[in-house]
């Protein structure tokens, strides 16, 4: 009988369909089912918590059905790349200015001449307005005050390598998009040697990388570490637990050189057939309400005039190290090398 | 896992060489294609040879990628991040071969030859880690040792002391890692070493005893020689395993090549540095399996006349309380502790809502891509089975083979190798749940194919014979006669599949669409961002799930009287 064959046959078949399935539901808290009048896809390399309200509240406000895929920028950005010919992405998010720079250099976004977006200052934003900056961070040295006190503090980067915080210092692990833009900020103030011989001394000081800035936060308001480094607004989200932390922004005296700004930023991947609501999304993201929402929620620096920064300081409060958003792309590719020549793990 | 490395060098030697004794080649004495006039049926063949295509090509195209990676990035490579891995992978993989072959020796000489008390309870103790995926056991012993741990807290409320005051030794360190490695892989050199020391050898060890040596002396120079090609076989899984782990290495922040190749897939936008670092890789993987093979292919063991009488058991004495003690330290270590201590995480996850809808989405996932790849695997099985074993194809010995080496690979070699293949042919697959069943099809093939040859290689070809003799075609003989008699394997393969893709970490993280985790998955978030009660009841779960098939496995194997090599597919 033909009949067991076919019941197996149609066991596989049931569960090809059901994956098909799933692959379709690709988010299954909800913001999208694929509809006819095709949705806006946001590929984000934000974290999902972060970004869901804002996609909840935009879904609401103009009726356009979101999907959402969320990963690591490097992972969305290399998936870009990669579906060049066949674009599943309309709008791509990111922590990193670089990264959306870097796309942007290969010709895989879209320019967007919308007048809305000069409400977003000119060095925050790609001149052809295929990607703004939505947020703004910088990076700041986090310790645990009950292990560190105030006095004994490092005030400069380099004093990272100092032996005296041998294994006490954590950071991300170098996939991370924003240390790499940082370590492309420091090449471009101190040369590629003075960089790679901090990146040396870091790991001969034994610095633990962890998966992430999250880890990194949670291990100094812990007390595992006494250093972080870390994007700014996670020393206030580990603060707002009630950690004992503190901040230092490190290099601000006279002739030091300050600490990078970098954005997290939005941009219109080309090829997408959305582009209208893509638009619509990004004019969305600088509304003084998202932008609002963006300090209220995870302390970051609105990049709108006239938006309360909520607890973080904001850009012209520190002194900040005079890189441009362009260079963190075009300089992504000789940090990486740097990066893998010093063996960063 | 592991005896499918042995089956690799089986099918390498007997292809090669004609050894006796072992189950297979018995029925192979039938040489005949049964089919009169034949060959292979070109539908065979051709789907034998797509099925070898899908699970060779991934690593092929990592060889092609590393080979055509400019001479640069290898340079760079070996001056920066080789020699470190090389030291650490290396380093980890023997330390924990050398520490989980002495233990597995001293718990098999204990149970199987003493006088201890509860053997028969111990020897299936021993087995029960196999059910605790590596990086789960490093899950709960973060928990407990990590920083901020339970251990931490205990020893502050029981000494006083203020927090901070005491700092256990770091699991985070390669003495950690050893430990965690060793007592949640040790079950595959012990479960073959109990098998050599049941098997026999008793009858050279009394006539050792009668010649005038003592004990220890027998221990040393009769029973351990004669348990070494287990110890062997055991150690070469161990050693590749240790070479292969993602997850628990990356728990525990130790680097290996595995952690670097991770790092390469997920910061990086040129593939060439992950092609190279897995050729390395890949590189010892082979060369240890081929150490292995020409070292054992070498040696001859042959067992005696009348050697099957299991010995007395040796009184144990004075030693009987330590040798408890150490049977109970293992257990405790590798089952009680890791066991308990994602109980009571679980108890504080559930009682906080843990088990939420998102819980039991991940479960979905989970089930969907595991049910999946395993029913693909026992159905793409089929053709090559049929090829190897049936019409006894050389072409088919060599596919198999091919498909067995792939094996070494581990999951982020995988997802490399997938993502490569997919981004130059099928970029369609991108963002589907079709990648992940894809790369455990090609992962955990093997498996299917162990089960169901091993199950096809014990049906008589005569029986098939007489039904194409009674007038059915090949295709109803087959449905009618042999589909029925290679059930049991077909349902073993199929479980092995099912719970090697549940379980699988790296390659599900690197593939998986936008919000479409797996329990896996979600236990590797949890543990990093340190919410343990969220993580537990996942882990719990999967132990659970690893573990019914593996009781009904072992009972089955232990009422035929012992294990069998060719037959273990733990």
């Amino acid at each position: 009988m033909k009949k067991s064959l076919l019941f197996v046959y149609a066991a596989i078949l049931l569960m090809a369909a059901l994956v098909a399935g799933c692959a379709q539901s690709q988010d299954p808290k909800g913001t999208g089912e694929k509809k006819e009048g095709s949705p806006l896809a946001v590929y984000s390399g934000r974290k999902e918590p972060l970004i869901k309200p804002v996609l909840d509240a935009f879904e609401k406000d103009t009726g356009i059905k979101v999907t959402l895929r969320s990963g690591g920028a490097s992972e969305l950005a290399n998936a870009i790349i990669e579906e060049q010919k066949y674009p599943g992405a309309d709008v791509f998010i990111a922590n990193d200015a670089g990264t959306m720079e870097m796309l942007r250099q290969k010709g895989l976004l879209q320019p967007n001449p919308s007048p809305a977006l000069k409400a977003v200052p000119e060095d925050l934003r790609a001149n052809d307005g295929s990607w703004i900056g939505v947020s703004a961070r910088t990076r700041v040295i986090m310790y645990n005050t009950n292990l560190v006190k105030e006095s004994d503090l490092p005030r400069s980067i380099k004093d990272l390598a100092d032996p005296r915080w041998k294994k006490q210092v954590a950071i991300s692990a170098s996939s991370n998009e924003s240390l790499i833009g940082h370590i492309t900020a420091l090449r471009l103030s101190m040369g590629d040697a003075e960089t790679e011989k901090l990146l040396r001394s870091l790991m001969s000081n034994q610095a633990q990388s962890l998966k992430g800035h999250t880890e990194v936060r949670k291990a100094v308001g812990s007390g595992e570490f006494k250093l972080g480094l870390v994007n700014h607004y996670y020393y206030h989200l580990q603060k707002q637990e009630g950690s004992p932390v503190g901040v230092i922004y490190p290099d601000q005296g006279e002739g030091q050189m300050g600490v990078p700004v970098n954005v997290a930023g939005a941009a219109i991947v080309k090829g997408s057939k959305n582009s209208e609501s893509a638009r619509k999304f990004i004019e969305y993201l600088i509304r003084p309400q998202t932008q609002e929402l963006f300090a209220k929620l995870n302390y970051e620096i609105p990049v709108v005039e006239g938006v309360p920064a909520n607890d973080a300081r904001r850009l012209d409060q520190f002194k900040r190290t005079p890189v441009k958003m362009e260079q963190l792309g075009s300089e992504l590719n000789k940090t990486i090398n740097l990066i893998e020549k010093a063996g960063l793990p | 896992m592991k005896t499918v490395v042995n089956m690799t060098k089986e099918n390498v030697a007997s292809s090669l060489v004609r050894p006796e004794g072992r189950t297979r080649q018995r029925i192979f004495a039938v040489k005949k294609i049964f089919l009169p006039g034949s060959g292979p049926p070109a539908g065979i063949v051709a789907a034998s040879l797509l099925v070898a295509a899908l699970s060779a090509i991934p690593f092929l195209y990592i060889l092609l990628r590393a080979s055509q990676a400019s001479p640069e990035i290898w340079i760079r490579l070996w001056r920066s991040r080789i020699p470190d891995l090389l030291v650490n992978t290396l380093g980890l993989a023997v330390a924990v071969t050398a520490v989980t072959v002495i233990m597995s020796v001293l718990l098999s000489y204990l149970i199987i030859r003493t006088d201890l008390p509860g053997k028969n309870v111990m020897h299936w103790l021993m087995a029960v880690p196999l059910a605790i995926p590596a990086y789960i056991g490093a899950f709960a012993y973060i928990t407990f040792f990590g920083y901020n741990g339970a251990a931490q807290h205990l020893l502050e409320a029981v000494s006083g002391l203020p927090p901070g005051a005491v700092k256990l030794p770091s699991i985070y360190s390669f003495g950690g890692t050893v430990l965690v490695l060793s007592v949640f892989t040790f079950p595959y050199v012990y479960l073959l070493a109990a098998a050599a020391l049941k098997s026999g050898g008793g009858d050279l060890e009394e006539a050792s005893l009668s010649c005038g040596l003592s004990r220890w002396q027998t221990f040393f120079r009769v029973t351990l020689p004669l348990m070494r090609p287990s110890l062997a076989a055991g150690g070469i899984l161990v050693f590749l395993y240790v070479l292969s782990d993602f997850g628990t290495v990356a728990m525990l922040r130790f680097p290996t090549f595995t952690s670097a190749i991770y790092l390469q897939l997920t910061g990086r936008y040129d593939r060439g540095t992950a092609a190279v670092l897995s050729a390395v890789l890949l590189f010892i993987a082979l060369a240890v399996i081929f150490i292995e093979w020409r070292w054992r292919s070498g040696t001859r063991y042959h067992q005696g006349e009348g050697g099957n009488r299991r010995p007395a058991p040796v009184s144990l004495g004075a030693w009987r309380y330590p040798a408890i003690f150490f049977v109970m330290a293992v257990v405790l270590l590798s089952v009680l502790a890791p066991l308990g201590l994602l109980g009571f995480w679980s108890a504080a996850g559930i009682s906080g809502g843990s088990l939420g809808s998102d819980f039991f989405l991940y479960a979905r996932n989970s089930l969907i891509t595991a049910a999946s790849a395993a029913s693909a695997c026992m159905a793409l099985a089929l053709p090559l089975v049929f090829l190897s074993v049936r019409y006894n194809s050389r072409l088919g010995k060599y596919l198999v083979n091919i498909i067995f080496a792939g094996y070494a690979l581990p999951g982020v070699m995988l997802a490399l190798g997938t993502v490569l293949l997919v981004s130059s042919g099928f970029p369609y697959l991108y963002g589907t749940a079709a990648l992940l069943v894809i790369a455990y099809i090609a992962r955990f093939l093997p498996q299917s194919l162990q089960a169901e040859e091993s199950a096809l290689a014990r049906v008589n070809p005569s029986l098939e014979e007489s039904a194409r003799l009674a007038g059915y075609s090949a295709w109803s003989a087959f449905l009618r006669v042999t589909l029925p008699l290679i059930r049991p394997g077909l349902i073993s393969g199929w479980t092995l599949v099912f719970i090697s893709s549940i379980k699988e970490l790296p390659a599900t993280l690197l593939l998986r669409p936008a919000g479409f985790d797996t329990l896996s998955v979600r236990i590797w978030i949890e543990a990093s961002e340190g919410f343990f009660e969220q993580g537990a009841p996942a882990a719990l779960l999967l132990v659970m799930v690893s573990a019914l098939p593996l009781k009904f496995l072992f009972s089955r194997d232990l009422s035929k009287g012992g294990f069998r090599r060719g037959s273990n597919t733990v």
